[in-house]
């Protein structure tokens, strides 16, 4: 039963059998608990206490920092003064012994170890120096020469790019340059002629020995007599890329690299002039 | 009279350190044995109460000078002495090897063992019931049946609405009866 008459109505509500139930406290404690409990606490408490009192706040005497660096060099002074006392006491203090004079003979016993050419150590290494610990098979230089030569005949032969003449090569590029421009002006010629009946002298002049040349194809002897100066300095006079001019008219289509090789290296294009020995020819032929 | 002192004049007395542990000596005797038996209640045996009624005291001691006074001394320490009973109640379980299968559980054993234990008086029937309950349950029916608290008190001590609380009893009540008729 409940002296709270709210909460044993409550309960009669939920439950008549359990409101009807004794609260009544079932446990006990023993005798003088609480009085000892309340001791117990009590004592570990005030050891809390007096470990929080132990810890004082931290202070510092008043004008400590103001003086520390001044103390600080007074010690560093100090200790410098008492430590430099401490080493000279010892450097007078020789360990280690000399035979009398011996810094006296010292420079006139290496002057004439030196003069002798017997330095110590090669005085025991002379009698074994010209000795090779090493052997070789015997008659192994004599058929050394002639085991190289048939191991170089059983490699595969290597890969052969021709090259033409660095002569012919300019030729072949200028060749290359004139004989598209002689075509362009033949085109523009005979589109002007329909304009005008009657071409100038000169040029039909120019025409006609064009055409001779193309048709008896002795272009590349005329060129022979030309210079490779000559033929670098009339490249470049007419706007033309003398290296591009060279790569187009000496390299054959199936040497050229494929389009994905310049993709995965941008060293191809150098690699194929160097193959060509054609790199840098502007610089190599001023 | 010391121990009538209200609970705010003896906050303000442990704020002073003069007085602070003549203060704290009686928030301890005011509040001791209420707090005990609720603690009792939960763990049932006389040593474990015993150790955690003293180190919730001890953890007052370290944050009662941090208290806010927006919420009621009282309040504050069976809130202190739950939770604490139920921090120990979760330590017990995943120290005990019994498997979930075994018909007894540890506290029932408990209060089977106790000098005073009577199976055939209702007061103990009334006791292996409680601790059939769920363990917030059990706070809840322990709160109302025995400490008379209201349902508003309550409701700051478990941090749960009055709502919950009294469908919590109720429910507690129920299962009790059922426990004590068929149990």
């Amino acid at each position: 039963m409940h002296n709270n008459r709210n909460i044993q109505a409550e309960l009669e509500g939920i439950s008549p059998l359990i409101a009807g139930i004794s609260n009544r406290n079932v446990y006990s404690v023993p005798d003088g608990y609480f009085e000892a409990m309340l001791a117990d606490v009590l004592q570990t408490v005030q050891h809390f206490s007096s470990a929080e009192k132990a810890i004082p706040g931290f202070t510092v005497p008043e004008g400590y920092f103001e003086g520390l660096a001044g103390s600080i060099m007074n010690r560093i002074k100090t200790e410098i003064s008492e430590e430099s006392g401490a080493l000279q006491a010892l450097r007078s203090a020789e360990t280690y012994t000399v035979p009398d004079g011996y810094f006296d003979a010292l420079p006139g016993s290496i002057i004439s170890r030196i003069q002798s050419g017997k330095e110590e150590g090669s005085v025991l290494l002379e009698p074994v120096k010209h000795i090779n610990p090493y052997r070789v098979p015997a008659g192994y230089f004599e058929e050394l020469s002639a085991e190289i030569s048939s191991r170089l005949t059983e490699q595969p032969p290597a890969k052969v790019i021709i090259m033409q003449k660095r002569s012919s090569v300019f030729r072949y590029a200028a060749a290359a340059v004139i004989t598209g421009l002689m075509g362009l002006s033949i085109i523009s010629l005979l589109n002007n002629r329909q304009n005008t009946e009657k071409p100038s002298i000169a040029m039909t002049d120019v025409i006609t020995d064009a055409n001779k040349m193309l048709k008896e194809g002795d272009l590349e002897k005329q060129f022979s007599s030309l210079s490779d100066a000559d033929i670098v300095n009339y490249l470049e006079e007419n706007g033309e890329d003398v290296n591009a001019a060279l790569v187009a008219s000496v390299s054959e289509d199936k040497n050229l690299p494929d389009e994905e090789e310049y993709i995965f290296d941008d060293k191809t294009l150098d690699n194929l002039l160097n193959e060509l020995n054609i790199k840098d020819n502007k610089t190599t032929t001023n | 009279m010391a121990e009538h002192l209200d609970d705010k004049e003896l906050l303000l007395q442990f704020k002073d350190e003069a007085t602070r542990e003549a203060a704290f000596t009686r928030i301890i005797k005011k509040y001791q044995e209420k707090l005990y038996w609720h603690i009792r209640r939960m763990v049932v045996e006389h040593e474990d109460a015993n150790d955690v009624l003293q180190n919730m005291f001890i953890k007052v001691w370290k944050s009662l000078e941090n208290f806010r006074e927006d919420s009621q001394l009282y309040t504050w320490l069976y809130r202190i002495a739950t939770n604490e009973s139920l921090t120990f109640l979760q330590q017990q379980k995943k120290r005990s090897s019994i498997s979930i299968d075994d018909e007894e559980s540890p506290l029932t054993n408990k209060i089977k063992s106790d000098d005073h234990f009577d199976a055939n008086k209702l007061e103990w029937k009334l006791q292996l019931a409680i601790q059939k309950l769920p363990e917030k349950q059990r706070a809840v029916f322990n709160l109302r049946y025995y400490e008379e608290m209201p349902y508003e008190e309550m409701s700051r001590v478990l941090e749960t609405s009055e709502g919950a609380l009294k469908a919590s009893y109720h429910h507690a009540v129920k299962k009790i009866e059922e426990y004590i008729l068929n149990g």
